[in-house]
């Protein structure tokens, strides 16, 4: 347990690191976020394989929400999941393009509702762009001859995409959070 | 009219309760000259299941929810957890799926003397175990949710004096009979609403459209001039005549004139449309079931206002997608034309009509109507036509109008441009010819949805100018 004063001084010694370097000090971010092993009575033999397996799935459990979550929406607004849950080989094109355009337009409506986008690299495609020094390689992917030093000239192939905000609602209350569209029954 | 000033009012608030939908906006009485403006307020409501999101518009459709309708806390509010009722965008969204739960149309029925307005009628097809309620209630409870929003929103400022501690303009259609203004005040009182004075909608609209003219309007409006207020929304199509006239130097409508509250609107002109495709789509062969007669309804809805939006475009394509997983594999392709536009919008709802024309009778049945009274003449122009013509006969004003009448044939006056008044946007303005035995307008104020599109608009000033040529 963290005393009284070692907490004031933590608390002082944070806000000042945080104020003049933006970090925590290692010490006390250590300290804190490593969680205390409270008494717990002694584990059967399997029990530490089951226990490490809830450790990793209950930090995901909220993430694997907020994918269906993102799923039941285009669903629910789209029909997106309909969509590619169905075989489309034998349709001709017209139909399949008739159908195409008005889930084109539901989707996006629904996509521009929850989340705004943002190119990475807001230019003209196929024009020459510059790739600064220190540039995140998880943002810009090199191709072609790649090689040499940044800053590299090259031709933007493609704008990319970066989440600028998202709005999602909040989760359903329940289990049916695995749910992406529920079944409709209807009562005659 | 008798103003009501509260002291502790913070804000004129102006509410538009709507048949299809409502709206609110405020004026702030603190604000200084250059910044004081008129600000329409977003609403907070369900627009799905555990969603709750602003829109400038609530729509006035209450769902009465039961243990089988929405997963445990997904209907919750920022200032309700376990409502009664749902209210806005998610009740219409359900009402769809779910038709015998839901109240529309409360303010129509508030306005029917066929029934007890005071009594629990609503929704007339629920179950029995739905408790129902009045008219009075369920406007009661739309004017309840706008309070509790307005108490829940962000701005510090607005959450001190309650909603129903500021001075209220309720707008009433001018068609209203004092029993039915005095239930509207009285959902408003059940609604915590103290300061209260109800407007005239055709004013309201007037009032808008003087507010977007700055001070130009005096170069557009004179003291004499008859103003036609030509008002067709969703559901509705009401028409009044106002007298511009002067009191002490100052401007003041009159409104000298109101028609029946014609239970007709752009709904039934949508569907009109929906249902002509649907016959075209079964005559090839396709089945169309409710469902997607709803879908077609919503989707000639778009496609006719982009058609009167651009007038080039000579169709517009219509898909109706495939129900359960076989989304491609069921969808139906169709269009809307604009031959389909001019035959059953034009020539069916706005036809051109003589002076004299009435519409077709209404159904007078021995036993007790099921339904509110449905306009049983969809000729918009027709009802347009009595209207003008009774007025003349029936109104104690009417020696001013024949007056006016004389002074306009030497002014000999035509038809120019066209006003129209959105109640979110503006408007232009139009001259009507003058002659005998009939009350003919100067001008033509234009409100509602469907008189957005400029066809229409047109259509009613063309009619109007033939008028005394046909008598």
């Amino acid at each position: 347990m963290i005393g009284f004063w070692e907490r004031i001084v933590f608390a002082i010694r944070c806000s000042l690191s945080i104020l003049l370097r933006a970090a925590i000090p290692d010490d006390i971010a250590q300290k804190l976020l490593t969680p205390t092993v409270p008494a717990q009575p002694a584990p059967v033999a399997d029990a530490p394989a089951v226990s490490r397996l809830k450790e990793a799935e209950q930090p995901a459990s909220d993430t694997l929400d907020r994918a269906v979550q993102m799923l039941a929406l285009l669903q629910r607004d789209g029909r997106l999941i309909d969509f590619l849950a169905e075989n489309i080989s034998a349709y001709p094109d017209a139909q399949l393009g008739a159908a195409v355009r008005t889930i084109h337009e539901t989707c996006r409506q629904a996509l521009d509702r929850y989340v705004k986008l943002e190119p990475v690299l807001d230019s003209e495609e196929d024009q020459p762009v510059t790739v600064e020094a220190g540039f995140d390689p998880g943002a810009i992917k090199l191709i072609g001859n790649v090689s040499g030093v940044p800053p590299l000239r090259g031709l933007l192939r493609h704008k990319g995409w970066r989440v600028k905000e998202l709005k999602m609602p909040p989760l359903p209350q329940d289990a049916g959070r695995l749910v992406i569209a529920p079944a409709e029954v209807e009562l005659l | 009219m008798q103003r009501r000033q509260s002291l502790s009012a913070k804000y004129i608030v102006g509410i538009d309760l709507g048949t299809t939908n409502s709206a609110l906006a405020r004026y702030d009485l603190e604000a200084s000259e250059e910044e004081s403006r008129i600000e329409v307020c977003s609403i907070p409501q369900l627009i799905n299941p555990n969603e709750v999101a602003e829109r400038t518009l609530l729509p006035s459709f209450l769902y009465i929810p039961g243990e089988l309708d929405f997963p445990k806390g997904s209907i919750s509010l920022p200032w309700e957890a376990e409502p009664k009722f749902v209210v806005g965008e998610l009740a219409r969204k359900r009402g769809a799926e779910s038709p015998n739960r839901l109240v529309a149309s409360a303010k129509s029925w508030l306005s029917y003397a066929g029934v007890s307005r005071t009594s629990p009628i609503l929704p007339r097809q629920a179950p029995a175990e739905v408790l129902k309620l009045s008219p009075v209630e369920a406007s009661s409870q739309f004017l309840e949710h706008l309070s509790k929003a307005w108490e829940g929103s962000a701005s510090g400022e607005q959450g001190e004096v309650p909603l129903g501690a500021q001075d209220i303009l309720l707008t009433v259609p001018a068609s209203f009979d004092e029993e039915a203004r005095e239930l509207t005040r009285r959902a408003a009182e059940q609604a915590g609403y103290q300061h209260v004075t109800l407007l005239e909608e055709p004013q309201a609209a007037f009032y808008a459209w003087l507010e977007s003219q700055g001070e130009s309007w005096r170069r557009r409006i004179h003291v004499g001039d008859l103003v036609l207020v030509c008002d067709v929304g969703g559901g509705t199509t009401d028409f009044s005549l106002i007298m511009v006239s002067e009191e002490d130097g100052d401007l003041t409508l009159k409104r000298v004139a109101v028609g029946d509250h014609i239970l007709l609107g752009g709904d039934n002109m949508d569907l009109a449309l929906a249902r002509l495709l649907q016959q075209r789509l079964e005559a090839s062969g396709y089945r169309i079931d409710t469902w997607q007669l709803h879908g077609l309804w919503h989707q000639c809805r778009f496609a006719k206002e982009q058609l009167f939006q651009s007038p080039k475009t000579k169709t517009r394509p219509i898909t109706l997608l495939g129900k359960g997983s076989k989304l491609v594999g069921g969808t139906i392709k169709t269009e809307l034309a604009r031959e389909d536009l001019d035959q059953v919008l034009i020539e069916g709802f706005f036809p051109r009509v003589a002076s004299n024309e009435l519409p077709a009778r209404q159904r007078r049945v021995g036993f007790q109507e099921l339904g509110l009274p449905y306009a049983a003449d969809p000729a918009v122009t027709r009802h347009l036509a009595r209207f003008l013509s009774e007025q003349v006969r029936n109104s104690p004003e009417s020696a001013g109008i024949r007056r006016f009448l004389s002074i306009g044939r030497q002014a000999g006056c035509l038809c120019r441009g066209v006003l129209f008044v959105d109640r979110y946007q503006l408007p232009g303005l139009a001259r009507g010819r003058l002659g005998r035995g009939l009350a003919c307008p100067t001008h033509v104020l234009f409100n509602g949805g469907v008189m957005k599109a400029a066809v229409l608009r047109d259509r009613v000033v063309e009619v109007l100018n033939r008028h005394p040529a046909a008598s």
